[in-house]
């Protein structure tokens, strides 16, 4: 493969070190390297910024946003956003584009790569259908991808804790893993998705799961401590208990806590929380609801085995999309919106339900606030990711303008201005007048996504990183972003360049190629003692006889359904 | 309906603990169409006040399921897809493969893995007579009848590999069992693009 050098461009690289030096980066084969030849091509970064590809560590992009389509034929039209969102012909390169929240496949790989973007996590799935997952990331075009799997309300992970059986937990998380080529353990709603089957929730951590033995509290300590045992590269990915509902604070918080007593196999966290935003609010009712994020920053300052992810709102239409099937019914009822639902047997639930988050609207602005005041009141940008929890909060095609908003607070004020004054007494975004610099929103989007997922070869521009870069056309010396918050955004929405595996895919804010992208999964089962396998292969096939609706050989997915894989195998346990 | 009938269903879903309601083509294709669908996903809602209870479309035609997967997360819509701006345009009333047949406006007809012949209203079908068509299919059938030409494909699940989408969405494996002769629907279609492309000069 050609070789290339990238020279002149203002390098942000947190990984490294490396905070707005005029360094040259080469790229061999598809590889960042120490230096390149004389016949390697040039691009010239004069007066861009540099970065490393970006990172979304949490995105539902395969699997559920499929319902969210057929839910919202309205949604193939909307076009908020020029060049990002709505219905684009095919040209010769490229396919059809539609959509904004729930684009299809191809504009899902060609937006993401406008952006910068060159590495996306689908935040859940469900291991009976992660052959749908594998099928959808191989219509996603350009970027690598990866999945994670949902494990929190699963009878057997479950009937484990119960038992007390760690060893044969630990065996069985690492083959779920296997069974659905996924990348790391996702929890949502722990228990919750189990009592949906019966209609009820469970509204904290310290409540028992229907016709099983064990408490949400128990159930997150136990996937942690096999997640740990079993040195996965990344930690348990966690949507806690009561997502929405007014008064949650304290359950966060106490989910935080109860993490304490695990220790990470690793340099990272021992749980990532995700769309923070969400989980961050006081109150008994949408009454008298405030914003919790000062007491979820002031433990975060203070503790070091957390990463947390924003749930940024935007304003304007979204797809909520959450295997929390319980706040899905209650979205539907209170909105009075379109619901679908799903009840995926002895693993997980999930719903769908479209919404709109308005400026006018007190607590969606208070809500707006809340995601700012997180990545703002966190002091260390290395535990904080910036996410809109796409399409929850809003389209990832709107990540410019929440990053944009973290570097200007006069453009925040700007829109606080606009909000009525009920949400001014429950949010404090408006007296906190921090602004982040290039080299922070590098960190949040690219260095500490890579970092917390584990992924040794992204997140940075050091030699043996994939040779993924974003360029985006402006000069940090001379635009200050504090000001100039529409230049910021323009420059992040449509990158110079962005160069995926060695390769020019975006140029001028146009995609210039196509090629396909890896995906990554875990091989944990391998290192599991075969004791320990054949004592879990004899529950494994009664479930199956008992309860599945499928076969046990109709559930392990097949190496067909990636072709361009990448086995990561933690060391030996 | 007597009242009567009303009630005994109403106690059905009280005393349950988890209720599904599958419905077919009598919810969707007799008078009202999709307000009929709508009817029964706000009882449906309303019910899950005191009970657990969901609905289910009973789908028909194999991996019919499948195609509305596929067509969503390629082109944006289940169906219905209408690709003459270059992206797809869907409006069931108008871009349904009926709504075309019966407006007369269809020049020319493929199909695969569905048998129109049998299924589509007459009106339909006796366009399909008077235009060329192309069927892609592993037996003959009604849909046979009508075709101009007629190319036989290897059966998924037992000639060839593939992926099937149960009615609730839950993708399945197919697998090969036995060798054959005939080409997989995918070869069949990647072949005739790459024929139009050449007589047309496309990319
Ligand atoms: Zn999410």
């Amino acid at each position: 493969m050609a070789e290339m050098i990238i020279k002149n461009g203002v390098v942000y690289d947190p990984a490294n070190g490396v905070n707005g030096e005029k360094n040259e980066i080469c790229i061999k084969d598809g590889k960042i390297v120490e230096s390149v030849g004389a016949g390697a091509r040039i691009i010239d970064a004069e007066g861009c910024v540099v970065m490393p590809g970006g990172v979304d560590g949490h995105t539902h992009c395969a699997g559920k946003i499929n319902v969210g389509r057929v839910m919202s034929p309205h949604d193939m039209r909307y076009r908020p956003i020029p060049g990002l969102s709505g219905q684009e012909a095919r040209t010769k390169l490229l396919r059809p584009q539609v959509g904004y929240n729930t684009p299809n496949t191809h504009a899902i790989g060609y937006r993401y790569s406008k952006l910068g973007y060159t590495t996306i996590a689908e935040a859940a799935i469900v291991p009976m259908m992660a052959r749908h997952m594998h099928e959808e990331f191989e219509a996603i075009p350009i970027l690598d991808k990866l999945g994670l799997v949902l494990m929190g309300s699963n009878w057997q992970v479950m009937q484990y804790i119960a038992d007390g059986d760690s060893e044969k937990l630990k065996a069985y998380v690492a083959w779920l893993l296997l069974a659905a080529r996924g990348y790391g353990v996702k929890v949502v709603n722990p228990g919750g998705g189990s009592n949906w089957t019966w209609g009820k929730n469970v509204t904290s951590i310290d409540d028992k799961v229907i016709d099983f033995d064990v408490t949400p509290a128990q159930i997150l300590l136990g996937l942690a401590e096999a997640n740990e045992s079993l040195k996965l590269p990344h930690s348990i990915h966690v949507h806690c208990n009561n997502l929405g509902v007014p008064g949650n604070l304290p359950t966060t918080l106490a989910t935080m806590k109860l993490l304490e007593k695990v220790k990470a196999s690793r340099d990272r966290q021992v749980m990532h929380l995700t769309h923070l935003q969400f989980h961050s609010y006081t109150g008994t009712s949408w009454m008298d609801f405030t914003s919790g994020a000062a007491d979820i920053a002031d433990y975060m300052n203070k503790h070091d085995h957390l990463t947390f992810d924003m749930g940024q709102v935007i304003f304007g239409p979204a797809m909520t999309m959450t295997a929390d099937g319980p706040t899905e019914y209650r979205n539907a009822r209170m909105f009075d919106a379109k619901w679908s639902n799903y009840d995926e047997e002895l693993e997980d639930a999930s719903g769908v339900v479209p919404l709109s988050y308005t400026p006018y609207s007190f607590a969606h602005a208070v809500m707006w606030a809340i995601g700012l005041e997180l990545a703002l009141l966190v002091k260390d940008p290395w535990k904080v990711m910036f996410t809109t929890d796409n399409p929850n909060g809003g389209s990832f095609v709107n990540y410019p303008e929440g990053q944009a908003l973290l570097m200007s607070d006069k453009k925040r004020q700007e829109v606080i201005k606009g909000f009525p004054d009920m949400a001014m007494d429950r949010m404090s975004l408006q007296n906190i007048d921090r602004e982040l610099d290039w080299n922070e929103i590098a960190t949040m989007t690219r260095a500490m996504p890579a970092k917390m997922l584990g992924l040794t070869e992204k997140g940075h521009l050091g030699a043996g990183a994939d040779g993924d870069v974003a360029i985006y056309d402006i000069a940090p010396e001379k635009v200050d972003p504090s000001v100039e918050h529409e230049a910021v955004k323009k420059a992040l929405s449509f990158a110079k360049y962005t160069i995926k595996g060695g390769e020019v895919v975006v140029a001028d804010g146009e995609v210039t190629a196509t090629p396909k992208g890896k995906v990554y999964w875990v091989n944990a089962y391998e290192g599991v003692l075969q004791a320990e396998k054949d004592r879990l292969m004899a529950d494994i096939k009664e479930r199956f006889a008992k309860y599945y609706s499928i076969q046990l050989a109709n559930y392990m997915v097949e190496d067909a359904y990636l072709p361009r894989p990448v086995e990561i195998r933690p060391e030996a346990i | 309906m007597p009242k009567e009938t009303v009630i005994a269903a109403a106690e059905m879903f009280k005393a349950s603990k988890f209720a599904i309601i599958y419905f077919g083509m009598g919810v969707t294709q007799t008078r009202a169409r999709y307000k009929n669908g709508d009817n029964v996903s706000s009882l449906v809602s309303d019910l899950n006040q005191t009970n657990k209870v969901v609905m289910m479309p009973m789908r028909g035609h194999y991996n019919v399921t499948g195609f509305g997967q596929v067509a969503a997360w390629e082109a944006g819509f289940p169906m219905a897809l209408d690709f003459a701006r270059g992206y797809a345009y869907y409006n069931p009333g108008e871009t349904g493969t009926n709504d075309i047949l019966m407006r007369k406006e269809a020049d020319a007809f493929i199909t695969g893995a569905a048998d129109p012949g049998a299924h589509f209203p007459q009106e339909s079908v006796k366009h399909l007579f008077k235009i060329p068509a192309i069927q892609v299919d592993g037996y003959a059938n009604p849909t046979t009848e009508f075709s101009d030409v007629v190319i036989p494909a290897a059966i998924a699940g037992v000639e060839c590999e593939g992926t099937a989408y149960r009615m609730d969405c839950q993708p399945i494996r197919m697998k090969k069992l036995i060798d054959t002769t005939f080409k997989s629907d995918e070869e069949i279609l990647t072949d005739l693009i790459n024929k139009v492309r050449e007589l047309k000069g496309g990319a």
